[in-house]
């Protein structure tokens, strides 16, 4: 793979590291798989879209990351509220946030901003390697890196650890006085506010703003946390969060990769369902070798 | 002190199935007080503890907690002053997370959120101190996620969490049934020794005769929703398992098996 290649994967791996980092908080810290970040991806890409072409691209940004959390809000209501079962909370909020994506672009499906000014605008042409600048890799590096430890800390405050308890043992969290129901909204909410600071990352880093940009988002996101997980463990909380960045770069190269060897564009939905399948059923694998030698080797 | 007044609790009301767990109890308990109750299945002992901790609800009557009424106040705000330990040693504790977190989550609990990590330094010290006291070798396992522990030093490290801040009230539901005996002992002994400690008002529901009979200052015998007899003082102390076994059969009430041999 050429140099510019790589790199450029690596950023785009880099904005599905803070992705996934926020599916982490759902499907990890909760143990819940939400739905909703097809969707508030979305919102995040829309809002980051239209206000960027008015003139404010870092504005655009926070308000998509609101706007998501909104949606996390209004997902972790149906399901502590109304008592909707997670998955179909998130596909229902899903749902009606495509409408509202499109609302908010104005009923167009995509925007193209291509010349105006980005987040990215400020740290271009500074650093170069290989002819290549290397100015969005690093804005999206500190990010990154920011949003992680960001994310370690607060796991581990007082609000962070019941967040944490009531994913692992919610009948636990109940009796030590701390209210299961805000705990989920709270978490569905910054799950999704990061996805939506993604998605508006990923619109200004390709200019172009597309409604149907979200599709897939949640099985990407789990792809790059179990890939993660499988090669770079998560025995700690730090060294977790840092296996799902690793993960979502790992799994972006690897895509980019399977694009080098001509597998067509259409092809990647069905190739991305396939690593997840993989990479949650290999660990099932070798147990499964091993058991079979010892009963053959018994006989 | 905890009041229950007129108490009814009834599942399935107004259909064929109706059936009173609780049926018009009434029970005070002083502060201090370490009553502990008996009863054969379906007594209501379980229902009578889901109904002060708040995930039983209560179809009338009235539950006061020091001067303020608790009848229907949410679970999750009575576990402010209430310590609850479950039969299930798994129930208590966050298995992915560390006994120091654990600790830090329950000595958190009734107060104000505050910033900062869960686990201070400062508290750190507190934590293994805590641990050494219970004297299963926690202490050197700080690190560790709860996962790892077995039954018994997991419910050893639920009752610490749910007295680390000591309750208003403890309620214990048959916590030592799932344990094996040599284990179930040494859960009950250092029961003991925090409830003496911080003087806890406690309720505890056991299916052992004899461990009802032993620990506590009252002893509450439980059949159909009612108290059939509360025992104290020198009647208590001179009361044999086949006394209550007769007093059980005087109303019509069959024990279990586990009563008499666990």
């Amino acid at each position: 793979m050429a140099f510019s290649t790589v790199i450029g994967s690596v950023e785009l791996g880099l904005i599905f590291a803070i992705m996934s980092l926020g599916l982490f908080i759902a499907f990890r810290v909760l143990d819940l798989p939400d739905l909703t970040v097809d969707g508030s991806f979305v919102t995040g890409v829309a809002c980051a879209s239209v206000l960027t072409e008015a003139g404010h691209p870092l504005a655009g940004i926070l308000a998509g990351a609101l706007a998501g959390a909104l949606a996390g809000c209004f997902t972790g209501f149906l399901h502590t509220k109304l008592k909707i079962h997670a998955i179909l909370a998130g596909i229902l909020t899903m749902t009606a946030l495509y409408s509202v994506n499109l609302w908010i672009m104005q009923e167009k499906p995509s925007i193209f901003f291509y010349g105006v000014t980005t987040v990215f605008t400020p740290v271009q042409g500074r650093l170069f390697a290989n002819g290549y600048d290397m100015g969005p890799l690093c804005l999206l590096l500190v990010i990154a890196a920011v949003l992680m430890a960001a994310m370690d800390y607060f796991l581990r405050t007082q609000l962070g650890l019941s967040l944490r308890a009531t994913g692992d043992n919610e009948a636990m969290v109940r009796s030590s006085s701390i209210n299961t129901d805000a705990m989920k909204i709270l978490g569905f909410a910054l799950c999704n506010g990061i996805v939506a600071l993604a998605g508006g990352l990923y619109a200004e880093y390709s200019q172009t703003g597309t409604f149907t940009v979200g599709t897939g988002m949640l099985v990407l996101g789990l792809a790059s946390i179990i890939i993660g997980e499988a090669l770079f463990g998560k025995r700690t909380m730090r060294r977790h969060l840092l296996s799902v960045i690793l993960g979502a770069v790992l799994y972006r190269i690897l895509i980019t990769y399977a694009f080098q060897l001509g597998l067509p564009a259409s092809d990647l939905k069905l190739f991305s369902a396939a690593i997840v399948i993989i990479a949650i059923s290999a660990p099932m694998v070798k147990p499964y070798l091993e058991k079979r030698r010892k009963r053959h080797a018994a006989d | 002190m905890l009041q229950i007044e007129n108490l009814t609790v009834a599942f399935n009301q107004g259909t064929a199935n109706e059936k009173k767990a609780i049926d018009d109890l009434s029970l005070t308990l002083n502060d201090g007080d370490f009553v502990t109750v008996i009863g054969s299945n379906g007594a209501g002992k379980s229902t009578l503890l889901g109904s002060i901790a708040g995930n039983v609800e209560v179809t009338s009557g009235k539950i006061v907690n020091n001067g303020r009424n608790i009848t229907y106040e949410k679970e999750y705000r009575r576990s402010r002053y209430i310590g609850r330990l479950y039969q299930d040693p798994l129930k208590g504790t966050a298995p992915h997370m560390t006994i120091e977190e654990n600790l830090g989550l329950a000595y958190s609990r009734g107060k104000r959120m505050h910033h900062g990590l869960g686990v201070r330094k400062s508290d750190e010290q507190m934590f293994h101190d805590a641990c050494a006291t219970l004297g299963l070798g926690l202490e050197d396992r700080m690190k560790s996620p709860v996962g790892l522990l077995s039954g018994g030093q997991r419910q050893a490290l639920t009752l610490l969490m749910a007295t680390l801040q000591p309750p208003e009230l403890l309620l214990l539901d048959e916590h030592t049934a799932a344990l094996d005996p040599v284990t179930s002992k040494k859960i009950m002994t250092i029961t003991q020794q925090i409830v003496e400690k911080h003087q806890i008002t406690t309720l505890m529901v056991t299916h052992n005769i004899e461990n009802a009979l032993r620990y506590g200052n009252r002893t509450v015998v439980m059949s159909e929703g009612r108290i059939l007899k509360i025992l104290s003082g020198p009647e208590r102390q001179d009361m044999t398992i086949q006394d209550v076994m007769n007093l059980y059969a005087s109303a019509g009430d069959t024990l279990s098996d586990k009563a008499i041999l666990g």
